[in-house]
This record gives structure tokens, C-alpha cells and sequence, in this order.
């Protein structure tokens, strides 16, 4: 397998990684707006850290598919 | 191949198929981030930035006692016009208000008589009348509590209890 189609795979798998991320992070702004119509304003503050903490990760994997590939 | 004999129009686009899918995985990560990002951002602004609430809160009169049978129920704004409530007055005679906004999803709650409970009508929330607090269906947290007194005859309320 060459360099450039293991490359590919790399990148492939980490769209897939970071997709699945942005879904979770929707599903969170969901569920702390439900929190915040509902006054509950706690459940709404470990959403939004845990939406942070997700965020960073696709960051991280971001810096990573940016060295992917780089010769 | 030599790049004097490319044709003219790979030197404008030099990126060949293969170049072009691996850059539009990369562009798609970035776009993905930015999007997480915007999101994030999105969910941080509205559970942290506080939102302003009347700090004092002004007695209010609601209604003269008189006007109120019992088993009956009436809608007033405490302590903003924004901030719909419930005055009952239970069967017992005894008198209590309530935020009108289901703790579940904000819809208007009413009072059901027949029962003594106060019933939001959206996904059958029921909440007893003595404390506000969720009986049946998806609330669980109390109904916001209107301090009310009974002064000369005339109902006033007071304050909120959280």
C-alpha cells in the first residue's frame, strides 16, 4: 500500500471521527437547550463543558490530519 | 513530464484526482472544526451569559380576596410583565400561586379542579397544588413558588420562592 492511499485511509477515518464529534456536540446543544427552557441552568453548564472538551478533540484531531500526508 | 510540456490548463490546475480527494478530506475536517466550534460556542453563550432578572422585586396586588371561589384558579404577571402565574384557590379555601411555566418545557400549566392538581396540558405534567412539585409525566423539578399575602381583603404577591 503506498504512502498516499494509507494517507487517504488516515484522513478518511478521521472525517468520520470528527463527523461523529459535531453529531454528539448537536446532540448536547439539544439536550442543555432543553435544560435552559426548563431552568436548569446546571445541566446546561456540564453540556456546554463537555461540548469545550469535544470541540478540543477536533482540534486535536484536526492538527493531526494536517500533518498527515506532509512529506 | 517535464513542466515546460504540461498542458496550459494543469498549470492552472496542478491538483490531480487523487491530490484532489485527499485536500477535500482535509477541507472537510476544517469545515467539520469550524462547525464544532460554532456549536460549542453556541452552547457555552447560553448556559453561561447570565440573563438579567429584576434584582427587587415589587408587591404586587393580584385581586380581592372576594373573587376567587374556591376551586377556582386565575392568571396574573409576577414580577414582570413577561413572567406569566396561577393563583388557586383550593377547595379547602387555602390560597396559593405558581409560576405558570412548566419546569419541563415551558408550556402553561392550568389548574384541574376535578383533582386539585395543577396539570400542564402539553405532556400531561401533573404537579400537587400544596408545593408545586411534579406528581406524574416528564417534570421533575417544582413549580416556582409566588409568595402571596392576604391583606384588607386583597391578594398581593410578594416574592418567588425558588
Amino acid at each position: 500500500m503506498s504512502l498516499r492511499s494509507q494517507s487517504l485511509g488516515v484522513l478518511t477515518t478521521l472525517c468520520v471521527f470528527v463527523g461523529m464529534i459535531v453529531i454528539v456536540q448537536l446532540w448536547l446543544l439539544s439536550t442543555s437547550l432543553e435544560a435552559v427552557l426548563g431552568g436548569d441552568i446546571a445541566s446546561a453548564r456540564h453540556g456546554a463543558i463537555a461540548s469545550v472538551v469535544l470541540l478540543a478533540a477536533n482540534g486535536g484531531l484536526l492538527l493531526f490530519a494536517s500533518r498527515v500526508g506532509k512529506r | 513530464m517535464t513542466r515546460r510540456s504540461l498542458p496550459k490548463w494543469r498549470e492552472d490546475f496542478p491538483i490531480g484526482w487523487e491530490d484532489d480527494h485527499a485536500i477535500t478530506r482535509r477541507d472537510l475536517a476544517k469545515f467539520l472544526t469550524l462547525g464544532s466550534a460554532l456549536i460549542a460556542g453556541a452552547n457555552v453563550a447560553m448556559a453561561f451569559v447570565p440573563r438579567t432578572h429584576a434584582t427587587a422585586i415589587e408587591p404586587k396586588r393580584i385581586a380581592s380576596g372576594a373573587s376567587l371561589a374556591n376551586g377556582s384558579s386565575m392568571l396574573f404577571r409576577f414580577p414582570t410583565e413577561s413572567d406569566p402565574c396561577i393563583l388557586i384557590r383550593r377547595p379547602s379555601g387555602a390560597l396559593v400561586a405558581f409560576s405558570q411555566v412548566c419546569t419541563h418545557l415551558s408550556c402553561a400549566v392550568v389548574y384541574r379542579a376535578s383533582d386539585d392538581r395543577i396539570h400542564c396540558p402539553c405532556h400531561e405534567g401533573l404537579f400537587d397544588c400544596a408545593g408545586g412539585r411534579p406528581i406524574a409525566g416528564p417534570p421533575e423539578r417544582p413549580l416556582p413558588r409566588i409568595l402571596i399575602e392576604e391583606r384588607d381583603g386583597e391578594i398581593w404577591a410578594t416574592g418567588i420562592e425558588a
